[in-house]
């Protein structure tokens, strides 16, 4: 695009920075001198796109290429998005300008369901047929990977190539296939035939999907001899030596993580049960400490940033995490350079380290229940006790604080009204814990912050057969809380139940919702994550207009032998263990930390032929 | 030791806003390794600060920071390391050692903008030419709007109360670069928004085809000496 162009559309929206591109350690390369043009598409505004780090791995991975160019492009907010549609200009990707149409591959993050409307949205606005089978040849490939194509198939008709698991090793051999075709003679068919043989590719257009009378999925159907029965996800084995950036882009506007972002490990060894990404990214892969404080140097140096966040889905949990952290305050210290540990656990650190830990003071404690009362704590197996939290907080007052946030859910399998009211209870207790204290050490404002999140059922975890909650049902939970929580130190939120609803069914989907999704793109639906731009009534006219009784995706109780849309994927932890999760946590009984114990999820067996902590310690 | 530098923000840099531009300058300086002082207190923040905010789209050829070090350093060193960590579009073109007690940010007197207008006919150039040269001599109101308590309230300006100057600075071709100069008070400043009507409303003839903020004036200038 020509810069007076560009200028036009600049010139009118409330933030241009978002479309600029040129950032430190942004890429820029000729496109004359790359064979494959790759467009990374975040289906989210820029801000948010920038704060995700997946994108940062992939977008340096494939620049270190020499023969592809990766460029970024993100959902344009809705002033830009007029902006395009009035000055006839296609959605462009910031690095070249170019529209994303020249591209030869798009690829989507998928991160979570409510941007799957972005993604169809931005393939209109780029004048990209949004479905596979009307795009010819010349039109780009549509690639998506991330934790959602877990279960791809809401997103089938759309996308021409999903990536299961992690893709950092699997995209640059598609990559060098994509190349042999080109040069080759192009055809897609041909392509996709060809990696549908690798581990983690899945090809939707190779298959059908049969359906019983009542609706539930009678069986799959290859359309494609080559196509594999099933799909086995993909992960990187040794952290160590996999790639990791040695820069990361630097917004010039301020985005939510505006720091270098350490990843300690994957994957999660507590087995909540409720949570999809501690099933998904298992096994757990530590990196170790030289690793990270080398990448940490080579990050602080490129980006210039002023604080490190080390990150992993339960950062506690790294094995070496206080030597880590101490060395890291020693080297950087001086530089004014702040760590922030996300989930801390006060009792294993000594006050000095928690005073050196800036980050703590500034943000206050956080934990995570999720359930009010220990009968569901069990259920969901997520294992922390009151008196876990009330032992750090002991400490932690008396050191000064006087900020806690607690996050909740509700809407959880087998919760009853107590359940609800033990929320309450120990947002009180925590409280009273601050006041039953002798006066002269009572010190601050105490501030209780309360969130509750509406549950969601999510694939390959052991609540993957139970129904959601009704709107009703979340609606009389989330406010009986308003009514009972009325203290001046405590303050309460929650989340917005349709949204919840609405995760549910297209987490939970099949095919069926692809003609949801067109349908709801063509009346404007599009970011969806957003309080101001969801409109859940819409949703149900479309619900209605395509004759899709959407409770049978999220509200209904599944049975273990009907075959789920995900079933075909192979995400390295067993069914059985599922089923056994599940049965377990109808006794309400607890599965321990399999860091201890090998709790036999299969993991060890399907991708890593071998035991999960061989060689540990 | 205090430092100035005066810098270009043209091109795509343009786009970020004043906040983000000092956290550019911010990163800059970390990444170039310079002896950047930070305030005391609980949340230490590196001592930089911008003089006058400029509006987000417009380019410029003249801002102005201040920098604090905690030691002497060689200007042409520092502008050599911290050039290299700007981002395309920004260019340091000055570079003074500062010792005034005042800050720099409270010697801005005036702002510079520069106007490149095209002249529809050439064989008006005269008239134009002469429209503007007599522009402050005629009063001229605009209607400022302010939202208080979602009540909307209207203020009545004078634009010649806040313009110095204005002088034609070239003619080439059919177009005419115009300088305006704007007073920065206490009480505020003219918008570019305003300027633009304002020139529109009482030049016939002509089209603006870009603007940008040119320099920026000082009460004391003292400090403003070339040092090479
Ligand atoms: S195989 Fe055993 S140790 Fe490994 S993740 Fe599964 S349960 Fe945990």
């Amino acid at each position: 695009m020509d810069n007076y162009k560009l200028d036009q559309l600049l010139l009118k929206v409330e933030k241009p920075a978002r479309y600029i591109g040129g950032e430190l350690n942004s890429v820029d390369k000729s496109k004359e001198k790359v064979d494959i043009r790759f467009a990374f598409a975040f289906p989210d505004v820029y801000e948010v796109g920038m704060s995700h780090l997946g994108m940062h791995i992939l977008y340096q991975l494939l620049n270190e290429r020499p023969d592809t160019w990766c460029e970024r492009v993100f959902a344009p907010w809705p002033d830009m998005e007029q902006q395009l549609i009035e000055h006839k200009t296609p959605l462009f990707a910031l690095e070249s300008t170019d529209p994303l149409c020249e591209f030869d591959i798009i690829g989507f993050t998928l991160q979570y369901e409510m941007s799957y409307t972005n993604i169809l949205n931005m393939l209109k606005l780029s004048n990209i047929p949004m479905e596979s089978h009307d795009r010819s040849d010349n039109h780009p490939l549509v690639f998506a990977g991330g934790p959602c194509s877990f279960n791809p198939e809401p997103l089938h008709a759309f996308v021409d190539v999903f990536f299961i698991g992690e893709s950092e090793e699997q995209l640059p051999k598609v990559l060098d296939i994509y190349n042999q075709h080109q040069h080759n003679g192009w055809n897609k068919q041909a392509f996709l035939e060809e990696i549908c043989q690798l581990q983690g590719i899945y090809i939707p257009s190779f298959y059908d999907v049969v359906y019983k009378e009542d609706g539930t999925i009678k069986e799959r159907v290859k359309k494609n001899n080559k196509a594999p029965d099933t799909i086995k996800k993909v992960i990187v084995k040794d952290l160590d030596i996999s790639y990791y950036p040695d820069k990361i882009i630097v917004p010039f506007i301020e985005t939510v993580h505006d720091r270098v972002v350490l990843e300690l490990f994957r994957g999660c060894t507590r087995g909540c049960r409720f949570c999809q990404a501690g099933m998904i990214y298992r096994p757990i892969r530590e990196k170790k400490p030289e690793t990270l404080i080398k990448q940490v140097d080579q990050l602080l140096q490129s980006t210039g940033h002023e604080e490190i966040s080390l990150s992993s889905l339960s950062t506690g949990d790294y094995s070496q995490l206080m030597p880590l952290a101490e060395a890291l305050l020693d080297a950087y210290e001086k530089e004014k350079i702040s760590l922030s540990l996300p989930s801390l656990r006060l009792d294993s650190m000594s006050s000095e380290m928690i005073d050196r830990i800036h980050s703590v003071r500034k943000s206050g404690l956080t934990f995570a229940p999720e359930a009010g009362t220990q009968k569901m704590r069990d259920v969901i197996n997520k294992n922390l006790t009151e008196n876990q939290i009330m032992d750090t907080l002991k400490v932690a007052y008396k050191l000064g604080w006087s900020t806690v946030k607690l996050y909740f859910m509700v809407g959880l399998p087998g919760e009853e009204i107590e359940d609800i009211y033990g929320i309450k209870d120990m947002a009180y207790h925590i409280k009273d814990a601050f006041f039953d204290r002798p006066k002269e050490e009572i010190k601050g404002n105490l501030k209780v912050s309360v969130s509750a999140a509406c549950f969601v059922p999510k694939p390959f975890t052991p609540f993957q057969w139970d129904g959601q909650n009704t709107l009703e049902q979340f609606r009389d939970k989330t406010a009986l809380l308003k009514r009972e929580i009325k203290d001046k130190k405590i303050s309460y939120t929650y989340h917005d139940p349709k949204l919840s609803i609405l995760e549910g069914i297209f987490a939970l989907g099949d095919r069926r919702l692809a003609a949801v999704l067109k349908n709801a793109v063509s009346k404007g639906c599009r970011f969806d994550g957003w309080s101001d731009y969801f409109d859940y009534a819409l949703w149900m006219k479309v619900f209605e207009e395509e004759n899709i009784d959407y409770t049978y995706y999220n509200h209904r109780n599944k049975s273990f032998d009907e075959v789920l849309p995900w079933d075909f994927i192979d995400s390295g932890v067993s069914k059985d263990y599922l089923i056994k999760e599940k049965q377990k946590s109808l006794n309400e009984e607890i599965t321990d930390d399999c860091r201890l114990n090998c709790t036999g999820c299969g993991i060890n067996h399907q991708l890593l032929g071998g035991p999960c902590f061989e060689n540990r310690n | 030791m205090r430092i100035v530098i005066k810098y270009t923000k043209k091109g795509k840099i343009r786009y970020i806003s004043h906040l983000d531009t000092l956290r550019v300058l911010q990163r800059a300086v970390r990444r170039a390794k310079l002896p950047i002082k930070f305030s005391e207190g609980f949340n230490p923040h590196a001592k930089i600060s911008i003089a006058y905010p400029l509006s987000l789209g417009l380019e410029s050829e003249g801002e102005y920071a201040e920098i604090e070090f905690t030691q002497k350093m060689r200007l042409t060193d520092v502008q050599e390391r911290l050039q290299k960590c700007l981002p395309q579009g920004m260019e340091i073109i000055g570079i003074y050692t500062y010792q005034l007690s005042a800050s720099l940010a409270s010697l801005v007197s005036h702002q510079i903008y520069g106007f490149k207008v095209q002249i529809e006919n050439t064989l008006d150039t005269v008239n134009v030419v002469q429209q503007i040269l007599e522009i402050t001599q005629q009063a001229y109101t605009i209607k400022r709007e302010k939202k208080k308590r979602n009540k909307r309230v209207y203020k009545e300006i004078n634009v010649i109360d806040f313009v110095e100057d204005v002088s034609v600075h070239s003619v080439q071709g059919d177009m005419l670069s115009i300088n305006i100069k704007v007073k920065a008070t206490d009480i505020g400043s003219l918008k570019v928004e305003e300027l633009k009507t304002w020139i529109r409303e009482k030049v016939d003839g002509i089209e603006i085809r870009k603007i940008s903020r040119v320099d920026l004036n000082f009460i004391d200038k003292s400090w403003l000496i070339e040092y090479n």
